[in-house]
C-alpha cells in the first residue's frame, strides 16, 4: 500500500492536485498538512466526502492534543497518543466522537507540546470523570463551574476582491467566521442576534412592529456548527445552541452583496523603453477616520530581470524583493479617510536573447482592519439562559483581513 | 587516541541527543529496544508496563513483527490501570487474529470488564472483545453485544451498534437474524448517538431489509438533526434509499395511486427534514442532503441546493474536489441551476489544476447567451495564465463556447486566430504561448468548423495564409487536415488549392512526421473528392502529388513510406477508373504512370481486387488524424450515485449500490407496528389492489415496450448503425481498420492454422475425471477443441482413475506416480493438475432474441496463450440461431477507436472476425485477446451484422489477469518465503459441504478430503487462471485419527502486464470429529509482489472457493 502510494502518487507530477485517485482496486484519498501527508485507504464504496473531513476533524483534534504544530516531530513525539486517540475516534472504519473536549476527559495521556507554543497548560479534569462521557449533549459535560461567567465573540472576516486596471470591481465577496470562546457554568443555552435581514424581518412579524431602520444585512450562505439546532434556525431563523466549553467556530457566512471595501488602489505601471518601467501606486482608505487598518502590505510584481528599483514614499517602507519578484510597500498603521503613494522606478537588465513579454500578475495588498465588518454585519444581542440564572459578561471583537484582495494592473 | 575520541564524541551527541528528547516518547520510537521489554511487562508496577506497552506499539510502528510478546501482554490484560488496559487492548486487537489460541486466554477478562461498574471499561471490552476476530467466540461476541445494547449508558450501546458490523464480517449468514433484531431494537434507542451507529450497521448488515426501518421511519427523520454528523451521513442514505424504494420518484405515478395522500407525506417529510442539514458545516452531510432532493425534489424546491452546495466550494476546502466533482454531474444534468452562479466557478489563483479543469467544464456546459460575454472575459483572462495547460484549457473551452453559441462564434475565431498567430502579444513568439495552446485554437477553429462551416470560412482562409507562421506540428497538420477535408465544401479554398499544395510541396521535406502524413492525405483526397470539379489545378495537384509520393516513399519514416506507398497504388487505382470516364487526362496519367516506372499491367492483374479497393480509398483518406485529439478529450460522464466514491473515481467501487428499484419495497408499514402477517389479512384487499394494479402496469409497460421493440428495433438499429458510418471521425477510422485487417488477417490465418497444431498438442489442460465417465463423448461445441491426438492422453488418465478407485477400496499404497494422483511418503496424496476437470462458464454476449438470431457468447480460456502474451485469452462462440442465414458480420473495438492515442490494438480477435455469411444452425468459433490493462473496466464491443450494430460489454474478470507460472514445489516455497510482510494477505471463508455432490455424505474422511481437493481445485481452476502446483491431501490412518487433517493446494500465477508472481495457498482443515458441522473453514493466503492486484485476486479467490454451484 505504501508502495503502491509512493510510486504512483508521490513520484508522479499529480502530486498535490487530485486528491483522490485509484489505483488497482483501491482508492487512495490524501491530504497535506505541513510536512506530514495524511492517506485514505478505501478498497469499497466509501464517502469521500466524509473522509476528508474526517481528516480535517482528526488533524485538529491532534493539534489540540500536541499545543500547535502537525508535523514529524509531533508524530514521533506522540506516537502512543496517536494509537490511542485513532482507537477511540475510529471503530471498524465508522468515524466516532472528536469532540476534543469530551476526549480529552478519558484520554488523559499528555500531549507534548512543541517548545515554541506559549500556550499556557489547562488544568486537566479529574481522571475519573468517565461517567461525563455518557452526558445528553455530545459536545459538552456536565457540571462545569466558573467563577466568572464571560463570553467571547470574535467576528472574523476576510474580503476578496478582484478589480480590473480601469477600477471596475469584477468580484467581490467577504466569507466571514464567528469564533466564540465560552467560560460558562452548567448547560446554558445560547441565542444570538445578527443584523440580518432575514431574523429581523422573521422577528418584526412575530412583534408585529416595523423594521427597525438602520442597515441589514443578507447572508448568502451560512454553515453552523453541530451545536447549532439546524431545525429552529429553519423554522425561525434564530441562532440558539447550547456551546461546547472553550474554543470554537460558531458559524460561517458569506456575503456578496453591499460591502464596503476598506481600501482602493489606484495602480499605474508605465514601462519606459526596454530597461526603465516607472511604478506609481495610490492607496486611499475608505473606512471611518477614526479607525486604522494593521500590517497593510502592497506588493507590486515587477519583471523577472529586475535589477534595482528606487522609491519614493509618502508613507511607511518600501523595497525590492527578488525572490517575490515584487516591490513589497509595507505600512505599519494607515488610519482611516487617509491616502498614501509609493512611486518607484525600476531599472531592467537588458537581455539579449528573446525578451519575454512580462504578464503583468496582479497588485496584491495585505491589511487588517480592526473593529470594522466589510460587510456590516453587527451582533445585536447574545442571550444565555441557565437555570440558575447567573449573569455573564459578553465581549465582541470584530475584524476584517484581506483575502485575495488583488487589482490587476 | 582517535578511535577513542570517535567514540566519546559518539556518546556525547547520544547523550545530547536523549537530553534533547527528554519527556517525550521519541527516545522510545528511536531505539525501542533499549530496555528488557519482557522484564518490564512482568513489572508489578504500571508505570513500567505503560513503558513496555508503548515500547511494543513503537515496534509495531516500525513494522517489525512483536507477536512473540503475545502471552507476556495477555497476562497484563487484568489489571486494573485504565491506561495499561487501553494499551493492552490495542496490542490485542492488532495480533489476535494471528494467535487466535492465545488471544481465547483474555476471553475471561472481557466477560469480567462486561460487568464493570464504569461505563467506560465496558465498551472498551466490548470493542476490544469484537475486534478480535476469533472466529471461535463468535458466539460469546453475539451475546455479549446483545447484553450491551441493553446498557443503561448510551456510550456502551452505541459501541454494541458498531460492533454489529464486525460481528457481521466475521460470519456472514449465521447471525444475520439476529444481528437484524438488534438492528432494530437500536434503531429505537432514545440517544442519538446510537441512532447513528444503528444506521451503520444497518448499512452494513442488510441495507435492503427496509421491513426494519418502515415503521421507524417518521420517528428516524425526526430525530435526524440531533444525531451526530458522521451518522447523518448514513441515515440520510438509508431513509433516501427506502424512500426510493417504498415511494419511488416523484412523477406521474403520484396520480394513479389510491394513497396519493400518503406518499408525498412520506417524501415530503425526509425533504423537510434534510433541508436543515444544508447548512452543516460537514461537507458530506451537506452532499447527502442535496442528492435526497437531487433525486426527489420537485423543481423549485431543488433550487434551495444551489447556494449551500455553492458555498460548499468556499467553506471547505479539503474536499472541493470532491464537492465539484459532484456539482459537474448535476450541472451537465440541470445547467439552468446554476446558470446564474457561472461567477462561483470563476478561477481563483490557488486553485490546482484539477479543480480548475473542472470549474472549465461547468463553466462550459452552464453558459448561456446571457451569461457568455462574460465567461468569455474570464476565459480571455485565463490565456495569459502561467501554467499553459491550464491555458490550453481555457482555449479549449473557448471553442466549446463557440460552438454551442453560433452568435459569439466569430469574434471568438477571430481571437483564436489573433493568439495562433501571435498577434495579441506582439514581439512575442509561439514559444511563450506554448504549443498546446496553439494546437487547442487551431482544434477550437476546427470544431467550429465541423458545424458552422459558412460562418469561419474566411477565418480559416487567413489561417491557411499564415500556415508558414504556424510552427507547431500538430496545431500544422490539422490544418493542412481541414484542407483536404474542406477542398470539396469551399470553393474559396479550392482556388488557392494549387498555391498551397506547391506551398507544401515546397516544404514537404522539412516537415515532421505528423504533417508530413497529413499532406500525403490532404492532397490525395483533394484529388479523391474534386477530381471532377477542380479543372486547370488537377494538374497542379497531380503533379505535387506524384512529387510528395515520390519523395514520401524515400522518407525515413517507415510510416510516411508505408503510407506513401500504399498511396500510391491506390490513387494509381482510383486513376484508372477514372481514366474510363475522363479520357482527355488519360495520356496525362498513363505519362505519370510511366514516369513512376509502374507496368501498366498491375491494374489488370488485380482488377478483381480493384473494386473493393476503391470503396475502401475514401474511407482510408478520410482518416481522422489521430495525433490531434490527445488533449481534446473531456472529463468522462460520471454515472454513479452522487457523493460515493465510485462517483469521485468514476468507476464501480467494491460494494456500490445504487438506488434501489422504485416501488420495490411494497409492505405497507406507514405509522404502524403491526406484524406483515397481520396487515396481511387486515388490509388484504387492499395490498391485492396495489398488486394487482402494479402488475396490469408492468404489463402495459412491458407491451409498450414489447410493441416498441419490436416495431422500432429495426430502425432504431440502422439509425445507430448509420450514425456510426454518417459519423465522419468513427465511420471513416473504422473504414480504415477493416482494410487494414483484410491484410493482416490473410496472413494469420496462415499462421494460426499452423499453430493450431501446437497447441493440440500441449498436454496441459485435461478433460477427464475419475467419476464422470461421459465426458469422454463429445459434448458438442467443447469437444471439437479437444484435438483427436489426445485420446490416447485421456484414455491413460481414464485408467488411472479407475486404478485409483481399486486403490482406495483396497487400502494398499501401490504407487500411482504416473497417473493424476500419486503417493507422497509423507503420508500425504498429491494432486497433479492434470486430474482436474476444468469447466470454464460461458457467458452470453449477445442473445440470439436480441441479435436477430445471431448469438454470441464467449469464455475465458485458461492455460498459456501462443500469442499475446500480456492480453487476456477468451473464446468467442458464434452461433446461428435463426433459419435465415445471418450475413456480413464483424465485430469492433468501440473504445479504441474514440481514444486515438491507442498505440495498440486492445481487442484482437483470430481468425479475423468478418464473416460473410453463416448458415443457419451453424456455429464458428474464435480466438480473442483482449488488453484490460488489469482495470476492470468493461471493454465495450460492437457486433455488427445484417446492416445492424449491436453494442455489446466483455466484464472482464481478476482471476484471468493472470497467466499460468509453472514451477515445482520447491521453488515455490522458496519465492514464498520471500514475499512476505506486506506482500502477503490472508483471509478465511466458509466452504458449505452441502454444496457438494449427494453421494459423499457416507465417504469416509479419507476419501471425503480427496473429493474437496478435488471439488476445490476445479471451481478454482475453472475460473482463475493458475497453475496446480501441489494438492497435498493427508491419508487418514488410524494412528493419527486424533490429529486434525488439513488440506493444501498451492497455485501459481503470474500477472499478465507486469509478470509479477502470484502465489496462493488454500488450506482447509478437516477435522474428523467435528464431521458432521454444515461448514468447512478455508483459509486462503496470497503471496503477490504486487500488493494491491493481491488483494484483488484473495477476493476473486475467496468468491471462487465459496461459489455455489
Amino acid at each position: 500500500m505504501v508502495d503502491a502510494f509512493r510510486m504512483h502518487i508521490l513520484q508522479t507530477k499529480d502530486l498535490g492536485t487530485c486528491p483522490v485517485k485509484q489505483i488497482g482496486g483501491c482508492s487512495f484519498m490524501y491530504m497535506r498538512i505541513s510536512n506530514v501527508y495524511i492517506v485514505i485507504v478505501v478498497s469499497s464504496n466509501a464517502n469521500a466526502a466524509c473522509a476528508l473531513r474526517f481528516v480535517v476533524e482528526a488533524v485538529a483534534l491532534f493539534k489540540s492534543y500536541f499545543g500547535g504544530a502537525f508535523d514529524e516531530d509531533a508524530i514521533r513525539n506522540n506516537f502512543v497518543l496517536i494509537y490511542e486517540l485513532l482507537d477511540e475516534i475510529m471503530d471498524f472504519g465508522y468515524p466516532q466522537n472528536l469532540s476534543p473536549e469530551i476526549l480529552k476527559l478519558y484520554i488523559t495521556q499528555e500531549g507534548v507540546r512543541s517548545p515554541f507554543s506559549s500556550k499556557p497548560q489547562d488544568s486537566r479534569p479529574p481522571a475519573n470523570a468517565t461517567l461525563q462521557v455518557t452526558g445528553a449533549v455530545g459536545w459538552r459535560r456536565e457540571g462545569l463551574v466558573y467563577k466568572k461567567n464571560e463570553v467571547f465573540l470574535d467576528i472574523i472576516e476576510s474580503v476578496n476582491l478582484l478589480m480590473s486596471s480601469k477600477g471596475t470591481v469584477l468580484r467581490c465577496d467577504a466569507t466571514g467566521k464567528i469564533l466564540m470562546k465560552c467560560f460558562l457554568s452548567g448547560m446554558p443555552d445560547l441565542k444570538l442576534g445578527l443584523n440580518d435581514k432575514i431574523g429581523l424581518e422573521k422577528e418584526a412579524q412575530i412583534k408585529a412592529r416595523p423594521t427597525r431602520s438602520g442597515k441589514t444585512i443578507e447572508l448568502d450562505d451560512v454553515t453552523f456548527h453541530q451545536c447549532v439546532n439546524l431545525t429552529r434556525f429553519n423554522s425561525e431563523k434564530t441562532v440558539s445552541f447550547v456551546p461546547p466549553d472553550g474554543e470554537f467556530e460558531l458559524m460561517k457566512y458569506r456575503i456578496t452583496e453591499g460591502i464596503s471595501l476598506p481600501f482602493r488602489v489606484f495602480p499605474s505601471i508605465k514601462e519606459l523603453g526596454r530597461t526603465r518601467m516607472e511604478v506609481n501606486v495610490k492607496v486611499k482608505s475608505v473606512f471611518g477616520a477614526k479607525m486604522f487598518a494593521l500590517g497593510v502590505v502592497v506588493k507590486v510584481p515587477v519583471p523577472k530581470q529586475t535589477a534595482k528599483a528606487s522609491f519614493q514614499v509618502t508613507n511607511g517602507k518600501a523595497k525590492y524583493n527578488a525572490t517575490l519578484d515584487s516591490l513589497v510597500w509595507k505600512v505599519r498603521k494607515f488610519p482611516g479617510q487617509t491616502e498614501a503613494t509609493m512611486s518607484a522606478e525600476v531599472e531592467l537588465i537588458s537581455t539579449l536573447a528573446e525578451k519575454k513579454s512580462w504578464t503583468r500578475p496582479p497588485i496584491q495588498m495585505e491589511f487588517q482592519v480592526p473593529m470594522f465588518t466589510a460587510s456590516g454585519l453587527r451582533v445585536r444581542f447574545l442571550k444565555v439562559w441557565e437555570k440558575s440564572g447567573y449573569s455573564t459578561v459578553e465581549w465582541v471583537r470584530y475584524i476584517t483581513r484581506a483575502g485575495s484582495y488583488e487589482i490587476r494592473c | 587516541m582517535l578511535p577513542q575520541l570517535a567514540s566519546t564524541a559518539a556518546s556525547f551527541t547520544r547523550a545530547s541527543s536523549l537530553v534533547l528528547k527528554a519527556g517525550t516518547d521519541a527516545h522510545l520510537y528511536d531505539d525501542p529496544h533499549d530496555a528488557d521489554i519482557l522484564r518490564l511487562l512482568d513489572s508489578k508496577f504500571d508505570a513500567e508496563k505503560v513503558e513496555a506497552l508503548t515500547r511494543l506499539l513503537a515496534l509495531i510502528c516500525q513494522g517489525s513483527d512483536v507477536s512473540a510478546f503475545f502471552p507476556a501482554v495477555v497476562k497484563s490484560v487484568a489489571s486494573t490501570n485504565l491506561e495499561v488496559k487501553k494499551l493492552v487492548y490495542i496490542y490485542l486487537v492488532h495480533y489476535a487474529e494471528k494467535r487466535p489460541d492465545e488471544a481465547l486466554l483474555s476471553i475471561n477478562t472481557f466477560q469480567k470488564d462486561l460487568a464493570d461498574f464504569n461505563p467506560l471499561v465496558r465498551a472498551w471490552a466490548l470493542r476490544a472483545m469484537c475486534g478480535i476476530r476469533v472466529f471461535v467466540v463468535a458466539q460469546l461476541m453475539i451475546m455479549a453485544v446483545q447484553k450491551c445494547a441493553k446498557d443503561p449508558s448510551h456510550y456502551v450501546r452505541r459501541c454494541a451498534a458498531t460492533a454489529i458490523p464486525k460481528l457481521y464480517a466475521l460470519n456472514k449468514e449465521q447471525y444475520q437474524n439476529t444481528l437484524e433484531e438488534l438492528i432494530g431494537m437500536l434503531l429505537d434507542d432514545k440517544s442519538a448517538g446510537v441512532l447513528g451507529a444503528a444506521a451503520a450497521a444497518f448499512n452494513a448488515v442488510c441495507p435492503d431489509h427496509f421491513e426494519i426501518l418502515a415503521p421507524r421511519f417518521h420517528e428516524v427523520c425526526r430525530r435526524l438533526g440531533e444525531v451526530e454528523e458522521w451518522g447523518q451521513v448514513l441515515l440520510v442514505d438509508i431513509l433516501h434509499r427506502y424512500v426510493v424504494a417504498a415511494h419511488g420518484y416523484p412523477g406521474v405515478e403520484d396520480i394513479g395511486t389510491d394513497d396519493g395522500s400518503k406518499i408525498p407525506h412520506d417524501r415530503a417529510c425526509l425533504l423537510e427534514c434534510t433541508l436543515p442539514l444544508l447548512w452543516s458545516h460537514n461537507s458530506a452531510v451537506v452532499l447527502a442532503a442535496a442528492r435526497v432532493h437531487w433525486t426527489l425534489a420537485s423543481s423549485e424546491q431543488l433550487r434551495k441546493i444551489v447556494k449551500p452546495l455553492l458555498f460548499l466550494l468556499r467553506s471547505s476546502v479539503d474536499s472541493q474536489y470532491v464537492v465539484l466533482a459532484n456539482l459537474l454531474t448535476l450541472a451537465k444534468e440541470k445547467p439552468s441551476l446554476f446558470e446564474e452562479y457561472y461567477g462561483d466557478f470563476f478561477v481563483c489563483s490557488s486553485d490546482n489544476y484539477h479543480v480548475r479543469a473542472m470549474k472549465l467544464e461547468i463553466l462550459a456546459v452552464i453558459a448561456r447567451e446571457s451569461s457568455i460575454s462574460a465567461i468569455l472575459q474570464e476565459l480571455q483572462a485565463y490565456i495569459n495564465d502561467p501554467n499553459r495547460d491550464f491555458a490550453a484549457d481555457a482555449v479549449r473551452i473557448i471553442g466549446v463556447c463557440a460552438k454551442k453559441h453560433p452568435s459569439i462564434s466569430f469574434p471568438c475565431m477571430e481571437g483564436l486566430l489573433d493568439l495562433v498567430q501571435g498577434v495579441q502579444n506582439p514581439g512575442s513568439d509561439q514559444d511563450r504561448i506554448g504549443d498546446g495552446v496553439i494546437l487547442q485554437a487551431v482544434l477550437a477553429i476546427r470544431s467550429v468548423a465541423s458545424e458552422h462551416f459558412s460562418q469561419v470560412e474566411k477565418v480559416f482562409m487567413r489561417l491557411i495564409r499564415d500556415l508558414d507562421l504556424i510552427r507547431v506540428p500538430a496545431a500544422r497538420a490539422v490544418v493542412i487536415w481541414m484542407i483536404g477535408e474542406y477542398s470539396s465544401k469551399s470553393s474559396l479554398v479550392r482556388e488557392i488549392l494549387p498555391t498551397v499544395f506547391s506551398y507544401l510541396a515546397s516544404c514537404f521535406v522539412d516537415e515532421e512526421n505528423e504533417s508530413k502524413l497529413q499532406i500525403l492525405n490532404c492532397i490525395s483526397k483533394a484529388i479523391v473528392k474534386c477530381w471532377n470539379i477542380l479543372g486547370g489545378s488537377l494538374k497542379t495537384a497531380l503533379l505535387a502529388l506524384s512529387y510528395i509520393l515520390d519523395l514520401g516513399v524515400c522518407d525515413v519514416s517507415y510510416d510516411v513510406r508505408d503510407r506513401a506507398r500504399m498511396l500510391q497504388h491506390l490513387m494509381d487505382l482510383h486513376r484508372s477508373s477514372m481514366i474510363q470516364g475522363s479520357s482527355d487526362i488519360s495520356d496525362m496519367l498513363k505519362n505519370t504512370c510511366l514516369e513512376k516506372g509502374l507496368e501498366s499491367d498491375s491494374n489488370s492483374s488485380s482488377n478483381g481486387n480493384s473494386k473493393q479497393l476503391l470503396r475502401t480509398v475514401p474511407n482510408c483518406l478520410l482518416a481522422f488524424p489521430k495525433s490531434t485529439s490527445i488533449p481534446l478529450l473531456s472529463l468522462p460522464a460520471r454515472t454513479f450515485l452522487l457523493g460515493s466514491m465510485s462517483h469521485v473515481v468514476n468507476h464501480c467501487a467494491p460494494g456500490y449500490r445504487s438506488l434501489p428499484e422504485p416501488h420495490s419495497f411494497t409492505a405497507l408499514p406507514i405509522g404502524s407496528t403491526r406484524g406483515i402477517s397481520e396487515l396481511i389479512s387486515a388490509d388484504g384487499t387492499f395490498t391485492t389492489e396495489m398488486m394487482s394494479e402494479e402488475v396490469e402496469e408492468e404489463s402495459e409497460y412491458t407491451e409498450s415496450m414489447s410493441s416498441d421493440g419490436s416495431a422500432s428495433d429495426d430502425s432504431y438499429d440502422s439509425t445507430t448503425g448509420l450514425k456510426i458510418a454518417g459519423d465522419g471521425f468513427t465511420g471513416s477510422k473504422g473504414g480504415e481498420g477493416e482494410f487494414l485487417s483484410l491484410n493482416e488477417s490473410r496472413e494469420v490465418q496462415g499462421g494460426l492454422s499452423c499453430t493450431g497444431n501446437d497447441v493440440s498438442v500441449a498436454p496441459l489442460i485435461d478433460f477427464s475425471d475419475t467419476e464422470a465417465t461421459e465426458t469422454f463423448k463429445p459434448l458438442g461445441i467443447n469437444e471439437k477443441q479437444v484435438p483427436s491426438g489426445q485420446s490416447g492422453i485421456s484414455s491413460l488418465s481414464m485408467k488411472s482413475g479407475d486404478d485409483f478407485e481399486l486403490w482406495l477400496a483396497s487400502g494398499s499404497s501401490s504407487n500411482k506416480q504416473a497417473s493424476g494422483v500419486s503417493r507422497m511418503s509423507s503420508g500425504c496424496l498429491n494432486l497433479s493438475m492434470d486430474s482436474i476437470k476444468r469447466e470454464p462458464r460461458k457467458i452470453t454476449l449477445l442473445d440470439f432474441t436480441n441479435g436477430e438470431g445471431l448469438e454470441v457468447k464467449y469464455s475465458f480460456c485458461f492455460g498459456d496463450p501462443t500469442c499475446h502474451k500480456k492480453m487476456v485469452w477468451l473464446k468467442l462462440y458464434l452461433t446461428n440461431r435463426s433459419s435465415d442465414a445471418v450475413s456480413a458480420i464483424s465485430l469492433k473495438d468501440t473504445e479504441s477507436e474514440l481514444a486515438k492515442d491507442v498505440v495498440k490494438p486492445r481487442v484482437v480477435v483470430l481468425p479475423s472476425p468478418e464473416l460473410h455469411i453463416l448458415d443457419p444452425h451453424q456455429m464458428r468459433e474464435f480466438d480473442m485477446y483482449v488488453d484490460f490493462q488489469q482495470q476492470l473496466v468493461p471493454v465495450k464491443l460492437a457486433i455488427n451484422c445484417n446492416q445492424n450494430s449491436f453494442l455489446v460489454k466483455i466484464v472482464p474478470d481478476v482471476g484471468t489477469f493472470l497467466r499460468p507460472k509453472v514451477m515445482t514445489s520447491e521453488q515455490f516455497s522458496i519465492v514464498e518465503s520471500k514475499l512476505i510482510g506486506m506482500f502477503e494477505i490472508t483471509c478465511r471463508c466458509f466452504l458449505d459441504r452441502r454444496t457438494k455432490s449427494q453421494s459423499l455424505a457416507e465417504l469416509d474422511a479419507d476419501e471425503e478430503a480427496l473429493a474437496v481437493a478435488r471439488m476445490l481445485a476445479s471451481r478454482i481452476l475453472s475460473q482463475i487462471n493458475v497453475f496446480l502446483v501441489t494438492a497435498t491431501i493427508p491419508v487418514y490412518h488410524e494412528a493419527i485419527s486424533d490429529d486434525i487433517l488439513s488440506v493444501h493446494l498451492k497455485f501459481s500465477g503470474e500477472t499478465l502486464v507486469d509478470d509479477k508472481l502470484c502465489l496462493v495457498t488454500l488450506t482447509l482443515e478437516l477435522d474428523p470429529i467435528s464431521n458432521n458441522a454444515s461448514t468447512l473453514l478455508v483459509e486462503v493466503k496470497v503471496n503477490c509482489e504486487d500488493s494491491v492486484f493481491g488483494s484483488n485476486i484473495l477476493n476473486r479467490f475467496q468468491k471462487a472457493v465459496t461459489e455455489k454451484q
